[in-house]
């Protein structure tokens, strides 16, 4: 059964703890090829459906409806549906966005973290280096 | 989860928060008496790195010039405490600005939603996003909208941020036709600026435009040129019109005294499709301007008088180094696939070749091949001519600001920006490096580290992620290797020559990258929800 499944929000109505659900949904989703930016949006795309949703309720096929203009992934729509066991409020779909942040923003550190080195990289500083690029090779004539 | 830990711990309560006699202005003489022997430290706050003034938050000498209009207003610092020390912030830039950069400071806090355009302000000034986009968007936030009813601006605090991220992970190519566009708003092809066009909330609204994008803009989107022309034709189609038409129908609120415009017939009924065309409209200005049948209203053509008009655009930044990350974006999303759609070999070949490597041979073909993958599928990465000129830097000067470049990629989902802290000058000069690391971690942050391996010039990423106490008491770290399962390490090993083998062969921390927040409004995208204890504690 997905830990989703059993709800967002805790029985006093707060946010449950959803942190090894997300790392293994990023971890998922990045082994999947998913790019990081397509989750964030569908984040940020449910944070304002709760925020107009008022006293309302949305079901799961309102939801991936409402979704279908983001191209969102496939494998992260069969991640999210379990969440669904019945319509969601706004205080689930809150829950809901904030869970698809944590996600995005593992997935973010799985993607770029490794390209950190390379950012970084800077080129041997010996004599031979220096004088073989950029302005050292003007001032060199 | 930790976007709600970052929301609570970064403004922890307002009661709490000193402002050791700043934001009444009062502080200067109080200061003056107390003992001068402070010693040399890194600030503790990693925004002072990224914004020299944030070091002396609330204890300016001049604090009143910035506030002398604001007194009792909700604007007075001693009044809103939060607001107060951001303020404070300002303040340095304030007094040594020029006189545009003083005249924007006002006009910001004269707007209906200044507190979260000065939030906004706060965070595109972390970016380091050019000080016109800077303006233009954090006067977008702090303007409202309509002159009644909704305080919002015509976009969030988050979304300028968004959007000026986005703008500088544009390409080449795509970065001069929005420039263009920002360029022409407001004007007229042989006029010229026009007096009654409000370029501001033209640019706003093409940034807000792009800021709705953002996934579609990557370097291996297959819809990014579509996206882009959408993005340019939006700007053709509102330029010049007035700003009221501009706020009615750019979305979907409306001002609390019924003006004008009805909600356009194209809003479906049905509960489900109204709500997605509320929240997309509220993302999406071209959607909403679609909705309302994409009607002109255009101003007179009346030139604008002034010689020089104050928010013309200079010259766009051209420099090469300004591609190299988003080629560093390619890459790792590319390596993200596998050898799907570049072999890891001419991946890893050409980020050796842009550190300033000399690569002969295989690995020198092997190259040519990552180059041809990004020019044939790549969606405008960068010029041609941008890789010898990035690798020049790698082996001159250095110019390229690695931890800006990381920050640009990871800041739209963590909401944090990095500053490079080497872990030794940190402990010659007394900052505690484990503690800042803890207190990072305390308040939701991942803090990225570099190590390196002895005698090799490479350094390997590490994520510090949580921390937590041995049986004993003792502080440890729990950190991500990127290729491995979280490890457990005792805290005070970052500082030792040699770390635990597990990290690498006779690996030592070198520097890591200590978060300073962006997001000072309530988590995720700046709204609030209280009913999961998401408040505005700003």
């Amino acid at each position: 059964m997905s830990e989703l499944a059993k709800g967002l929000l805790d029985a006093k109505g707060a946010p449950r703890d959803l942190a090894l659900t997300a790392r293994a949904t990023a971890k998922a989703l990045v082994a999947a090829g998913i790019d990081p930016s397509s989750i964030d949006i569908v984040a940020e795309h449910t944070a304002r459906l709760a925020e107009v949703l008022g006293g309302e309720t949305l079901s799961y096929q309102e939801y991936a409806e409402a979704l279908a203009h983001t191209a969102s992934p496939e494998q992260l729509l069969a991640i999210i549906e379990p969440a669904f066991t019945r319509p969601m409020n706004k205080a689930s779909l809150a829950a809901l966005a904030v869970h698809l942040v944590d996600v995005g923003e593992l997935m973010a550190f799985a993607v770029y973290a490794p390209e950190l080195p390379n950012i970084s990289a800077k080129a041997d500083r010996s004599g031979g280096a220096a004088r073989s690029a950029g302005v050292a090779k003007r001032l060199r004539g | 989860m930790t976007a709600i830990q970052r929301n609570n711990a970064l403004l922890p309560n307002s009661g709490q928060v000193q402002l050791r006699g700043g934001g009444s202005g009062r502080g200067a003489g109080v200061f003056r008496r107390d003992a001068t022997g402070r010693r040399f430290r890194f600030p503790a706050d990693p925004a002072a790195e990224l914004m020299p003034s944030a070091e002396f938050l609330g204890s300016e000498p001049d604090f009143q010039a910035i506030l002398e209009d604001f007194r009792d207003s909700p604007l007075d610092p001693s009044r809103r405490r939060v607001l107060g020390r951001l303020m404070g912030m300002f303040a340095m830039d304030y007094q040594g600005a020029r006189a545009e950069e003083r005249r924007f400071l006002r006009r910001l806090l004269m707007g209906r939603n200044a507190r979260e355009g000065y939030a906004a302000n706060r965070a595109l000034h972390l970016c380091q996003i050019p000080h016109v986009i800077r303006r233009t968007l954090a006067l977008g936030v702090a303007e409202s909208r309509f002159a009644t009813g909704p305080m919002s601006g015509f976009l969030g605090a988050v979304q300028a941020r968004n959007a000026a991220i986005t703008f500088m992970l544009l390409g080449p190519a795509a970065r001069e036709r929005v420039w263009n566009a920002l360029t022409r708003a407001g004007s007229h092809d042989k006029i010229g600026p026009l007096k009654n066009a409000d370029r501001l909330a033209e640019r706003a609204l093409i940034l807000k435009a792009l800021a709705a994008r953002r996934h579609l803009l990557g370097p291996w989107s297959i819809v990014g040129h579509t996206a882009l022309d959408e993005v340019i034709a939006f700007a053709d189609e509102i330029r010049a019109n007035s700003r009221m038409h501009l706020a009615l129908t750019t979305t979907l609120e409306r001002p609390k005294d019924g003006l004008t415009m009805p909600i356009p017939e194209k809003v479906p009924a049905a509960k489900g499709a109204r709500l997605a065309a509320m929240a997309r409209a509220a993302i999406d200005p071209v959607y909403a301007w679609r909705l309302h049948g994409a009607r002109q209203d255009l101003v007179t053509d009346e030139p604008w008088g002034a010689a020089a008009a104050e928010d013309a655009l200079p010259d766009l930044d051209r420099s090469p180094l300004l591609d190299r990350t988003r080629l560093h974006q390619a890459l790792a999303e590319a390596r993200q696939l596998g050898d799907e759609l570049m072999p890891l070999a001419a991946n890893d070949a050409l980020a050796a070749h842009l550190g300033g490597r000399d690569l002969k041979g295989e690995e020198a073909d092997t190259k040519e091949v990552a180059l041809r993958v990004l020019a044939d599928r790549g969606f405008d990465v960068m010029r041609a001519d941008a890789i010898e000129a990035i690798r020049d830097d790698s082996k001159g000067i250095y110019r390229y600001d690695a931890a800006r470049a990381f920050s640009m990629l990871v800041s739209r989902f963590t909401g944090a920006m990095y500053v490079r802290r080497v872990f030794s000058d940190q402990v010659t000069a007394g900052a505690e490096p484990i503690g800042q690391i803890e207190r990072a971690l305390a308040q939701g942050y991942v803090v990225p580290a570099v190590l390196a391996e002895l005698r090799k010039t490479t350094v390997k990423p590490l994520l510090i992620v949580g921390a937590r106490g041995d049986p004993k008491g003792k502080p440890e770290l729990v950190v991500q290797p990127i290729t491995g399962e979280l490890l457990v390490v005792p805290a005070k090993s970052m500082l030792d020559p040699v770390l635990p083998e597990e990290l690498g062969t006779r690996a030592r921390a070198d520097a890591y990258l200590a978060p300073a927040a962006l997001d000072l409004l309530a988590p995720p995208f700046g709204i609030v929800f209280p009913e999961i204890g998401l408040e505005d504690r700003l």
